[in-house]
């Protein structure tokens, strides 16, 4: 099957999988004993039974859960991904600029998270068997163990309350007036911290990755073949080993976006960063059920289309692979 | 073999003894991972049993007029804005750690085994339904998961808290599971067992699952530590229990205290990395033991 069929195919079970993750949250959701209205309004006394009433019946949740589903799945396909019922505005709208200040930070991380995993990788599996590498990799155990939030808090302790050099919370300072340039020094400033800590998490795991197929791609018998040619390490390293190593690498930094999500929802907490991950922890406080619905779809949909978007790549650069499978 | 020095014989006969097990200590002993690992594991898990003799007294004890202190010989690791002894808070919580982080691995493995067994057994039809249902589930970012799951309950112990980690981190046991039974159920003692009658059942929990077992331990270990950064991150977030005494949630007091009292959001941290650390170094040095086993066999 060629590679259009392979794109078709995966778009054709996205909705599929959509269906299948959905129904895991509902089920999820409606597991939990009481009522959902209540639960939204938090066991308020004031609130009187007509209200509830009306609330149950404005979000349908008299109806059986089946068809509950497939109401808010009708309303999904007509573009309505819910109502925030504390924030009283359409989800999607609430989530457009917080999206693009998590991307803003989880993209940046991935990329330095692949400059590091690839740097000591390279490091590593060339000194394969070494002490070099065994401290290597046994610092990356230490940092794939190591709690981001409180990595976050001791940093925040020594560069911004101690040392003074780092601000300790949001985007960019507020309630000053910054030249174009200062400005833009000021938002680096501000992301310095949570990008390197996200960063760090996640390249530790792919940091394993490097060095394992680094290791592979220097004992195959074309960088015997280069080195016998002559060809300096230099170049047998960098030029024939690495291109055949950063493949699975950066496939794997692709597949691996949720994870970089996931961990971002800790970070953006610890460093106030008004991305998406912070707005479901506090959606979450105020049990906003329609919203982080809304909110837990289109994080479905977006993991979907990285590791779609991942997968073409990764057959577009590689000619070898085949999608028969 | 002709063997004619009688201690030679012995020695023969000790190697040609060596079970599975002694094969598996003594690989796993060339590990310094391994070890180094399992020093940390026991030592956690003996804090946690003697917790009544290492910090006698409740750790949720307010002490009035003793807020805030720094660390002294009284308060090891200071107290906080309660004057709570933070030395007791996380000694004691390391009981409430290890039952998190054994319970839900406990749920995952044995939902992520059962599925992940029967998708690679019967393959087919039956492989294609539950592995989209496990990427279903695999594909959200764990966090959000967990958190939308969480904040739907008005009141959370530590026992539900275990129980949707458990049910929401199953699919990578199911994956690596299920690899394990597409690969084994093509060697030939299944091929034995299939000709004799045995049924179905029997093949994939008596002679297959053994033979998957290495792999499920390992994972398991790993997923100890997982557990617990995972009820540390939401106790951290205020979504958990706030009433238990966990190192996640002295780690949120200690939070808005940083520059008043550091110490009390530093020490909950330094455990809760020193447990993931030994329970990953751990799972790193059985997976050298269990791999060169598999090799031999």
């Amino acid at each position: 099957m060629g590679l259009k069929g392979y794109i078709i195919r995966r778009l054709l079970t996205m909705p599929i999988l959509l269906i299948f993750t959905t129904l895991f949250i509902f089920i999820l959701i409606h597991l939990a004993p009481g009522d959902p209205v209540q639960i939204m309004l938090g066991g308020n006394p004031t609130v009187t039974k007509e209200v509830i009433d009306i609330l149950t019946r404005k979000y349908g949740l008299d109806k059986p859960l089946w068809m509950q589903y497939l109401i808010w799945l009708g309303n999904v396909l007509r573009g309505d991904f819910g109502h925030s019922f504390v924030l009283n505005a359409p989800v999607i709208t609430l989530i457009g600029e917080r999206i693009l200040n998590t991307l803003k930070l989880t993209l940046t991380a991935q990329i330095l998270a692949i400059c590091i995993a690839l740097l000591l990788g390279i490091i590593a599996a060339k000194r394969h068997g070494t002490l070099i590498d065994n401290i290597i990799s046994a610092l990356s155990l230490f940092g794939y163990s190591m709690p981001s939030f409180w990595l976050g808090l001791i940093c925040i302790f020594i560069f911004s309350l101690t040392l003074g050099w780092l601000p300790s919370s949001g985007t960019q300072t507020l309630g000053v007036n910054l030249s174009p340039w200062e400005a833009l020094i000021d938002e680096l400033k501000h992301m310095i911290m949570p990008v390197t800590i996200l960063a760090l998490n996640q390249s530790t795991f792919l940091f394993r990755l490097v060095r394992s197929s680094m290791i592979e791609a220097l004992s195959q018998d074309y960088i015997t073949a280069a080195r016998a040619r002559g060809v300096s390490e230099r170049l047998v390293v960098y030029k024939h080993a690495l291109k055949n190593a950063l493949l699975p690498v950066v496939t794997a930094a692709g597949l691996n976006f949720g994870y970089l999500l996931s961990g971002a929802v800790l970070i953006e907490s610890v460093f106030g960063w008004p991305g998406l991950g912070r707005f479901t922890v506090q959606l979450a406080f105020r049990r906003d059920y329609p919203a982080l619905l809304g909110i837990y779809l289109l994080i479905a949909i977006t993991v979907m289309v990285a590791n779609l978007i991942t997968d073409i790549l990764y057959a577009y650069i590689d000619p070898r692979v085949k999608y028969g499978d | 073999m002709n063997v004619s020095k009688p201690s030679e014989k012995y020695k023969l006969l000790k190697q040609r003894r060596a079970t599975w097990m002694a094969i598996v200590i003594k690989d796993f002993r060339k590990s310094k991972h391994g070890i180094v690992g399992s020093v940390i594991v026991v030592m956690i898990f003996l804090m946690a049993l003697m917790a009544p003799i290492i910090a006698p007294g409740n750790p949720q004890q307010p002490n009035y007029g003793m807020e805030l202190l720094p660390p002294s010989i009284e308060f090891p690791f200071g107290t906080d804005n309660i004057g709570r002894s933070v030395f007791h808070f996380v000694v004691w919580g390391t009981r409430n750690e290890l039952l998190i982080g054994l319970v839900a691995t406990l749920i995952a493995m044995t939902i992520g085994t059962l599925v992940g067994a029967f998708a690679g057994y019967y393959g087919g039809i039956i492989d294609m339904i539950l592995m989209r249902i496990t990427d279903a589930v695999a594909v959200i970012p764990i966090f959000f998961l967990l958190i939308i799951g969480v904040s739907m309950f008005q009141t959370k112990s530590l026992w539900l808290i275990a129980s949707i980690i458990g049910i929401v981190t199953w699919p990578y046991f199911a994956r690596i599971v299920r690899s394990e039974f597409v690969s084994l159920k093509e060697r030939t003692y299944v091929l034995a067992a299939k000709s004799i009658g045995a049924s179905d059942f029997r093949i994939i929990f008596r002679h297959i699952l053994p033979n998957a077992a290495g792999s499920i331990i390992v994972t398991a270990t790993i997923y100890v530590a997982y557990a617990i950064l995972l009820e540390a991150g939401l106790s951290f977030l205020g979504l958990g229990d706030p009433t238990a005494t966990t190192w996640g949630i002295m780690l949120n007091t200690g939070r808005d205290l940083l520059r008043r009292a550091p110490w009390v959001a530093t020490f909950p941290g330094l455990f809760i990395f020193l447990t993931s650390w030994g329970f990953n170094l751990l799972g790193d040095g059985l997976r050298d033991a269990l791999a060169i086993r598999e090799r031999k066999g």
